[in-house]
């Protein structure tokens, strides 16, 4: 987001301007409902997600205001409302088919995948550490700079690679762990 | 799938859209709280009030140490508080500044008294040689007619 609109977003949100919170939306809602899918994998709870965090926008806008980093700290915001969320989800009863939609193929006509592959990568993406998660899909998916995803996820620009290298890494690993089980 | 260039084939994909009516169901929920909660002022009454508290606290301390540190003082001087006072435009005579100070004076004047006759054995006063120069004058003169 630009300083400008972060600026603007401020003064309003000091003039007790509801207005705030729609320009917040159509700056960072796609960015922050992509953030959340990727911690979540679910589109139906990424919803709700998005409800509550702008529930939270509107009640801490005393603090948002005063924010120096407007945008990461609404990403932390949405980072701790997805986490919550995991913590409330019961641990039973996952399945592979709650996930299977989140991804979708950005060129359907060209590009053919079967389901069974794209099971795999779900697959091996859900079992990555939350961290390197984030980062591959704000990298991969949302084509984010390194510096837009340090710059939401308030870290450095080094974390933020490091991060990744070692994220693919492990994603590789465990596709061919997954297809050496064939 | 060849997964030795992983980033190449994830690039194919992407994640989920937002929905298009979830905007109008986030706003309304988000607005509704946002005009239920009005904005708190930085200086509310809460905060005025611990302030307030915490000065009395500081206030409260600060006159006990100092009424410690007293008590202490009287202790060590064997429990006697020499407290001295000024007259403004009145000079302090010893008898004055013997009074002040709370002592005997008697002791005192003795001692000046033994300095000045001493002083005086020692070294004679002007007076002392203006008799000495008369005596002489007279011896030398028959005396003043």
């Amino acid at each position: 987001m630009e300083k400008e609109i972060e600026s603007k977003i401020k003064q309003l949100i000091r003039q007790n301007d509801p207005f705030a919170l729609e320009i917040i939306y159509n700056e960072l809602g796609e960015k922050l409902y992509k953030y959340i899918l990727s911690i979540l994998w679910s589109d139906i709870k990424a919803e709700e997600v998005m409800q509550n965090l702008f529930v939270a926008v509107a009640e801490k806008r005393n603090h948002i205001a005063r924010a120096r980093n407007l945008t990461g700290y609404i990403f932390a915001m949405a980072r701790n409302q997805a986490m919550d969320f995991l913590r409330t989800e019961p641990k039973n009863g996952k399945n592979i088919e709650d996930y299977k939609n989140v991804l979708v193929l950005k060129d359907a006509s060209t590009n053919s995948f079967d389901s069974e592959e794209l099971e795999k990568i779900t697959k091996a993406i859900l079992s990555l550490p939350s961290k390197q998660k984030e980062v591959i899909s704000m990298k991969i998916f949302q084509d984010m700079t390194f510096e837009n995803i340090a710059r939401a996820l308030n870290i450095s620009i080094n974390t933020a690679a490091s991060r990744y290298r070692y994220g693919i890494e492990k994603l590789k690993s465990k596709l061919k762990e997954f297809e050496n089980e064939i | 799938m060849k997964y030795d260039d992983i980033e190449k084939e994830l690039s194919l994909f992407a994640l989920k859209e937002i929905g298009s009516s979830l905007k109008d169901k986030v706003l309304e929920r988000a607005r509704n709280v946002w005009t239920a909660k009005q904005q708190n002022p930085v200086f509310t009454f809460k905060l005025i009030r611990n302030y307030a508290y915490a000065l009395a606290t500081l206030l409260v301390i600060s006159i006990t140490s100092s009424k410690i540190d007293l008590f202490l003082t009287d202790k060590l001087i064997d429990g006697k508080t020499i407290s001295v006072t000024k007259t403004i435009g009145k000079s302090n005579g010893i008898e004055q500044l013997c009074s002040d100070l709370g002592v005997d004076c008697a002791n005192y004047k003795l001692l000046a008294k033994m300095f000045k006759v001493e002083e005086k054995e020692s070294y004679p006063t002007i007076f002392d040689l203006r008799d000495q120069l008369m005596e002489e004058f007279n011896l030398i003169n028959g005396g003043i007619s």
